[in-house]
């Protein structure tokens, strides 16, 4: 796919980085207002919200032990609660002991001039180790999207560019096929919609059944840019292209039936059942064989009428079942529109200014613009074989963003 | 009745000739084609469908051409002699029943006793017995009636629709049947369809089928029956625990509430209700005891209370 494209000199990389681990941090340059200044590791503590929260669930926890120890039977839902808690407790645990080891080292370093190296050696090797407890206890503490179990589906769409968006498309299709590939999820493309040359994407869904999915591909939302000598260029100009990608949640028929089986109560006053008949006194004054009854909805002003039967209660639970069915139908077109709504908030434009996300071909660069995270791997993150560092890295900032607003 | 407009007539009878014979009864020609429809789906023969339509074109009510009329879930076999049962019963006996399972839900009974006065065909004794029995409710239906076709025809209403009740033959009005039940015997519903139109309305309110076809004695009666609620089993018997009698003007019930507020004792411990059909009609008069609290559940959303006794005041 590459070969499509004139790469430019290796050399024009820029040096002008610090890089810790694998993670690498612009430092003023003219990438530098496209990134947030949120450094990852620059802080090895939780929020203290996060810590008393934690003790709080420790509480919990030694109760149900108490409860556990006495001999006390629990049902599912308690017993999913200490397994929760119980692994909460483990991440805990080795925090709070790495913690300790790290302000100690520190101390060391400090009042021991002696030691500075030594503990200076260790530390570089405890931070690493540290920030990644801490970010695993983070995401054990914060409750999970609710749609956090559920299997995904992807809609691509070139935006600004023309053509080159359309052939950018068509890579992050790839890139997306590629990274379900190195899962061994199972995936479907639903539609694909080729532009009239052949070398692009007009539209694209992708369809990915893995339970779970959702939550690993919902930050891959937004406009993704790219920076590159497009092969429609002749001049040898390099381009900026955009295209949409939108993740929306599958939902799987198991939960819609699951919020739609219970049976629609109506309240009396939404409800009037009218009987097609109004003259004399009624009862044995007269026989009528008029059964038809007329359902009217208030809340929605649907109304059913019902004759076909001779039994008026058997019209009567005849126009409920219609009624009903009429519900479910307006309830899911409501549903869908309620969705158009989200996805539009997902992507308001296909503008360059509301990336999330950029692809530098010259510079063999990735750079996420909302976690500051820059890997100059890109073939790798294109096939989509390192496409998940960048959404682990993600992953941990929509964490401590969430952890810093709940908190 | 307003005239039928001849190009109405002509208009059906171009759709279909037999709809003319059947819109003196049905008025509309969309009610018409609906009840040929019905005729054509249950009788056999193209000849007897052109039979029923020429009864139909005389008056005779439909329900005893075809043989039955739905009832609940059940079909009810009608017959000539025996009033048809109409709609409006049918709607409070199923509210009735609502009420019954729902305060069943709540509180255990051991056994419930409904009474089913001036029965006819059966449809309500039969049709509380089989909906209340599939609820798992046990419960002992009596229904009476004076009529002897009305007593042959509940049997055999109850004989093929397989729902036993206890079937009595009586007239209540003399035969002072409340004091043939056993003094412990407590009857916790009773229900009732009497005759309620009065003579002088006969004439003029009553629809031409029912005041040719159907029986007299079904039908036409004063306050006969309410006064007999109140003196005979409210009082004589007093083991009534609750009792819903359908009604036919807001004389009947204003009759049956003056009656029991104006008693120094049954204004004590008495409430009493009334119930309209969904075609805004006043259609039942009600009462249950204040002091079952079983009774008070069952009829709790079954219409509105207008007197409350003394004692829950």
């Amino acid at each position: 796919m590459l070969s499509r494209y004139v790469q430019s000199n290796i050399k024009s990389l820029p040096l002008r980085g610090f890089s810790i681990g694998r993670q690498i941090f612009p430092r003023g340059n003219r990438f530098q207002s496209t990134i947030p200044s949120t450094a990852s590791n620059g802080h090895v503590e939780l929020q203290p919200a996060l810590i008393s929260k934690a003790t709080e669930y420790m509480k919990e926890l030694a109760e149900l032990n108490k409860q556990l120890s006495q001999g006390e039977t629990f049902d599912v839902a308690q017993q999913k609660r200490f397994a929760h808690l119980a692994s909460i407790e483990d991440a805990f645990q080795t925090y709070q002991t790495q913690l300790s080891n790290y302000k100690s080292l520190q101390e060391l370093a400090q009042s021991d001039p002696s030691l500075k190296e030594e503990a200076q050696l260790e530390l570089t090797e405890l931070v690493p180790q540290l920030s990644q407890t801490m970010n695993e206890l983070q995401s054990r503490l914060i409750p999970p999207h609710p749609f956090a179990d559920k299997a995904c589906i992807l809609e691509l769409r070139p935006g600004v560019g023309g053509t080159e968006a359309m052939i950018f498309t068509q890579d992050l299709l790839n890139m997306y096929i590629g990274y379900a590939h190195s899962h061994k999820w199972k995936y479907r493309i639903l539609a694909q919609d080729e532009n009239e040359s052949g070398d692009g994407l007009v539209d694209a869904i992708l369809n990915i059944d893995e339970p779970g999915s959702y939550d690993k591909l919902r930050f891959e939302s937004g406009v993704h840019r790219v920076q590159r000598i497009p092969a429609t260029e002749t001049k040898g100009r390099t381009h900026t292209s955009t295209a949409a990608v939108v993740v929306l949640p599958q939902m799987g028929d198991d939960s819609d039936r699951a919020i739609n089986a219970y049976e629609r109560t109506f309240k009396p006053d939404e409800i009037r059942i009218d009987v097609m008949r109004a003259r004399g006194k009624g009862g044995q004054h007269v026989n009528t064989t008029d059964s038809a009854v007329r359902l009217t909805h208030f809340p929605t002003g649907i109304v059913v009428s019902m004759q076909d039967e001779r039994s008026q209660q058997k019209n009567k639970a005849k126009a409920f079942t219609i009624l009903r069915a009429r519900l479910a139908e307006r309830e899911q077109k409501l549903k869908e529109e309620k969705e158009r709504d989200a996805r539009k908030e997902q992507v308001t434009t296909t503008d360059r200014s509301d990336k999330i996300r950029t692809y530098n071909y010259p510079q063999n660069r990735v750079t996420d613009h909302r976690c500051g995270l820059t890997l100059y791997a890109l073939d790798a993150i294109m096939k989509g074989e390192r496409l998940g560092e960048v959404i682990d890295a993600m992953r941990q900032f929509d964490d401590r963003e969430r952890a810093r607003l709940e908190f | 009745m307003p005239r039928l407009c001849p190009r109405i007539v002509r208009s059906a009878a171009r759709e279909h000739i037999l709809l003319p014979l059947l819109l003196p009864e049905c008025r509309t020609v969309e009610q018409a084609r609906q009840e040929l429809q019905w005729i054509q789906n249950e009788l056999p023969t193209k000849r007897s469908v052109v039979r029923a339509c020429i009864a139909r074109s005389r008056h005779v009510p439909l329900q005893y051409i075809l043989g039955t009329q739905p009832f609940g879930l059940l079909n009810i076999c009608c017959k000539p002699k025996v009033l048809i049962p109409r709609w409006e019963t049918e709607e409070w006996a199923m509210d009735l029943i609502r009420g019954i399972i729902r305060a069943a839900m709540q509180t255990k009974k051991p056994i419930l006793t409904i009474w089913d006065l001036c029965t006819g065909s059966g449809c309500i004794a039969l049709l509380l017995r089989k909906e209340l029995s599939q609820q798992g409710i046990d419960l002992e239906v009596t229904a009476v009636d004076v009529s002897p076709a009305a007593i042959q025809l509940t049997r055999e209403n109850s004989k093929k629709l397989k729902i036993p009740i206890r079937i009595l033959k009586s007239d209540i009005l003399s035969d002072q049947l409340h004091l043939h039940t056993r003094s412990d015997q407590q009857i916790d519903i009773l229900v009732s369809n009497p005759p309620y139109i009065k003579k002088s309305d006969f004439n003029k309110e009553v629809a031409i089928s029912v005041k040719l076809f159907e029986p007299r004695l079904a039908l036409v009666a004063d306050l006969d029956f309410y006064e007999n609620l109140i003196d005979q089993w409210l009082l004589k018997n007093g083991n009534v625990e609750s009792f819903v009698y359908e009604l036919g003007s807001l004389v009947q019930f204003n009759y049956v509430k003056y009656r029991i507020k104006s008693h120094p004792l049954l204004k004590t411990y008495w409430n009493v209700g009334l119930k309209f059909d969904s075609n805004g009609k006043p259609r039942c008069v009600y009462g249950f005891k204040t002091s079952n609290s079983f009774c008070k559940e069952i009829f709790k959303n079954f219409g509105s209370l207008i007197y409350r006794s003394t004692i829950s005041k």
